[in-house]
Formats: C-alpha cells, structure tokens, sequence
C-alpha cells in the first residue's frame, strides 16, 4: 500500500524525517499542500459533523473558514521551529514540520465522524475529549524529533523548543476557547461551587 | 497516486451528492391556524467564530434543511458571528436568523433573542432582562436546570418571556427533564405568560431542529416572531416529540407538523451518500500517499550538520 509520508512519520518519526530530509523539496505548492489539507479537513469534518452530510458550499465555506487554524500552525511553527545550523527554506521547514500532523488528522476525522453518526442520547463527547491526550502526546514525541533531525538541535534544545512551542500552541488555543465558550463566567461558576 | 487521486474524487463526488440532494426543494411555507402562521423556530444555535461548527450563512441552510423557519445565532457573550452572518447575506432571507446572544453569567445562561447590541454576562439576570426589553428582544431561560435555579429571583422570573423546557440535556435523563418542567411550571406560576421553549443548543453535533418551538406568529418576520413569543403563543416540542404548552396550540402544532411532506427517498438516499463518500475520501487523502516525481533525489540545498546520527 503506498501510505503516506505523514505516516511513516508517525510510526517513526526520526527516520521518516531523515529519508524525507534527504528528497528533493519540490515547488511552492508542496509548501501549502499539507496546511491546505488541515484545512479540508477541519472544512469537512465539521460539515459532516454538524449536519451528516457534505455540499459543495459546506466544502468551500468549511475550508474557508477553518484555514485560520493552519495559518496559526504556520505563524507558531514558523517562528519556534527554526533553526541557527542548517540552511532549509521556509516553505520546506513548513512543509517537514506539517508531516507530523498525522496524529491530530486522524484525531481529528475520527472525533467528526463519531459526532455525525452518533445516535441520539450518545454521549460521544466526554470519550472524544479524554482521547486527545493522545495525540497531544504523540504529537510533542514528533515534534522532538523534527527538532533533532530536521533543525538540528541537540537533546536537550529539541525538549526546550518542544515545549516552548506546545505551550504557545495551547496558549493560543485556550485564548480561542476563553472566547468561544465564554469561560470566565465559568469558572467564577465551579469555583462558587466547590 | 492512483489511490489519492481516487479518494480526491469521492471527496468531490460526495459534496455533489449533497449539493443535488437539496437542489430544487421548493421553499417552505408555514401552515396557517386561524389568524396565525405556524412557524418552527430554534432559537439556540452556536455558530462559527465561536463554539459553533458552522458560518451563519451555512446554519440558514441547514436550518431551512431542517425544516425551520426561523433561528437564533446564540453565541456565548458575542455577537461576532451574527454580525459576519448579516454583512454577508440577505437580512430578510428566509428562514430568518435572528441578532442573538448567549448570556451566559456564573450563574445563569440567557438567549437574548432580536437585541441589537451585546449584553454582558456580568449583570444580574433582571437586570439582563430588562436590557434585552430596551432593545426591543426577548429573554428566554437557556437549560435552566437546577444549577441555574439560584440565578433567575423573582423579579427575573416575572420579567423572562420563555424558558427552554425541551432540550437535548433530557436525552436519557429523566432528573435533568424534570428540572427543566419544574423550573417552568414554578416560573409560570409568577408570570403565566411564559413561553414554552425547545431549543437545540445546537453546537459541533447534528441535528439542529431536534427539539424546537412552534410560535403562532401574526407575520413571518422578527417582529412577528417576538409578538408571539411574549405573547406566549408557543409550543415547545421535546426529542421525542412531546409538546408542552397550551393543549389546544400543542394540538394546532403537531396538525400543523403533519403537513409536512417528508423529502422523496432519492433525496435521503443521496443526502446519506454524500457524508459516506466526502469522509471516505477524505480518510484516503490522509493516509494514502501522492508521491513526488523527484523524491528519490537528494536535496543539494540543504547542508548537513556534522556527527548527527539517527537513531529509532
């Protein structure tokens, strides 16, 4: 089966970025592809999510909209996942860096589709949420290893700039869903109730 | 190649299938009881930006899909998607959504329904009720359940216009359902005018529309849809279709559901087809690989570092 790069990646991380380190970058659109492909997905799994089936305006305004979230990616991996020894053009940092999305894709299509084909009365979310620990773990062991072998660092600057760039990562996140979900009132709530 | 390639086309073809299976549907009219239209509101949806997975203009798809002929964008303390859904679409489109708002205080949770500007979670709720009266809306009581109770006194329970007694939270709990028609019985006891609710809290998660309120509205517009709901004139149906209300609307409701024509099988059938295809496809675009013709040749650009070693 010819499977993905992103799951090689996955599976082993160090030598799948060292084989793909070695290949030719290609043009400008391999650059977008994989952040184009986060955006699709986000587009559509929310769709099939939200109402069970896709149109071609739920398509386009789902990838429209969602886009912001791989724009933020690029922002953040953009200006932590760099390095001071080895010369990689930005496009192809970009491009490395969104090979490990891997775990967050498929985290991802699984939550939408277990949301758009759950029976009333199922209570699929509190399972859906506990199971993201799982990529967020995954996803920093990935993340580790693009530091060593694609940018070079040495251990221990590999765990401080993973770390670094997961604690701006979820920084950003909890300021979206501070705002979305409104969770100051929130808490004052569960502290008043404890 | 050949596989991506493939899962590419499922992905377009399942959008397409759902494109054709709401193509053509003639507009929906809202039946008539006496002097009134019958129509079908849920007036607690979260969209995009916010916790909602989808755009405004996206939700009144989905919504007249629904068989809906009005909504309420609710956000959390915001109105910022409303106001995107407005600049970008038709305001007197049907089904109607309406300029809305969550308030959502530490200790209630409000829809402030047809208000202009956003109200904040930091009032108390008489307070927050008498601000949605001066701007011409209506307040509704968002899942008050027992943890709610303490925040809605009694001058905010004689001042709110409804209160959700059908909500998706009663979906196999009985004690969250009795607190739903505790709170509106004991509430109507102050204000017998109190419309009865159902309202989906619709968020990531099919299917708006699930529970839902029949108003018995003079017009087909906001204003006509606010008269009927301060009026009380409402029937609020539950996920398994029980109505709560007066007993002659709730029968004038479920006459009036009954009209409905179901969609022809073709449309269901490709409806159904559409999600099998889009997210089948979609799962082989991830995991099937589209090779790059020059992969097998090494990058001269990219300088080595000395002495790495890669181990697994």
């Amino acid at each position: 089966m010819p499977f993905s790069d992103d799951l090689h990646v996955m599976a082993a991380p160090r030598r799948a970025y060292a084989t793909a380190l070695g290949q030719r970058a290609g043009g400008s659109w391999r650059a977008v592809r994989r952040p184009a492909l986060v955006a699709l997905l986000l587009g559509t799994g929310s769709a099939f999510s939200a109402t069970g089936h896709v149109t071609i305006g739920l398509l386009v305004s789902g990838f429209v909209c969602w886009s912001f979230v791989p724009l933020l990616q690029i922002a953040t991996a953009g200006a932590i996942m760099r390095s001071s020894s080895r010369t990689l053009p930005f496009g192809r940092r970009i491009d490395l860096w969104f090979m490990g999305h891997m775990p967050w894709s498929l985290w991802i299509f699984a939550a939408t589709l277990a949301m758009g084909t759950a029976r009333k009365g199922w209570r699929v979310e509190g399972p859906i949420i506990v199971s993201a620990l799982i990529p967020i773990a995954w996803t920093s062991a990935i993340a580790a290893s693009f530091c060593r072998v694609v940018l070079g660092d040495a251990p221990h600057v590999a765990r401080a700039r993973t770390a670094l760039h997961q604690a701006v990562t979820w920084t950003i996140a909890l300021i979206y869903f501070a705002y979305a979900v409104a969770l100051w009132p929130r808490i004052v709530a569960f502290l008043g109730n404890t | 190649m050949a596989l991506a390639r493939v899962s590419a086309a499922l992905l377009i073809a399942g959008a397409i299938a759902g494109s054709l299976a709401g193509a053509g549907v003639p507009e929906r009219t809202p039946a008539r009881h006496g002097e009134f239209l019958v129509l079908a509101g849920d007036f607690h949806i979260h969209g995009f930006p916010g916790d909602g997975a989808l755009p405004a203009w996206a939700l009144r798809d989905e919504a007249r899909r629904r068989g809906l002929d009005v909504i309420a964008l609710t956000n959390h303390n915001q109105r910022l998607a409303g106001r995107i859904g407005r600049w970008l679409s038709n305001d007197a489109a049907t089904p109607l959504v309406l300029r809305a708002e969550e308030i959502t205080a530490a200790h209630y949770h409000m829809a402030a329904v047809a208000i202009e500007h956003p109200i904040p979670g930091t009032l108390g709720a008489a307070e927050a009720i008498a601000t949605v009266h001066a701007q011409g809306g209506v307040a509704i009581a968002a899942h008050p359940g027992k943890m709610f109770w303490g925040g809605f006194d009694a001058a905010a329970r004689a001042a709110l216009d409804g209160a959700e007694v059908a909500h998706p939270m009663v979906i196999g709990d009985p004690k969250a359902g009795a607190e739903l028609i505790e709170f509106w019985r004991s509430t109507r006891e102050l204000n017998p005018q109190l419309a009865p609710i159902g309202s989906t809290d619709y968020h990531f998660r099919q299917a708006m529309g699930l529970c839902r309120t029949y108003l018995f509205a003079r017009e087909y517009s906001e204003a006509g849809v606010v008269e009927a709901i301060r009026a009380g004139r409402t029937v609020a149906l539950d996920p398994d279709g029980h109505g709560f209300g007066d007993a002659r609307l709730v029968r004038a409701a479920e006459d009036a559901r009954a009209q409905i024509q179901p969609p022809a099988t073709w449309r269901v059938l490709l409806d159904r087809l559409s999600g099998l295809l889009a997210m089948t496809g979609l799962l082989g675009l991830l995991v099937f690989r589209i090779p790059n013709p020059q992969s097998s040749i090494p990058d001269p650009r990219i300088q080595r570092s000395e002495g790495f070693r890669i181990r697994d």
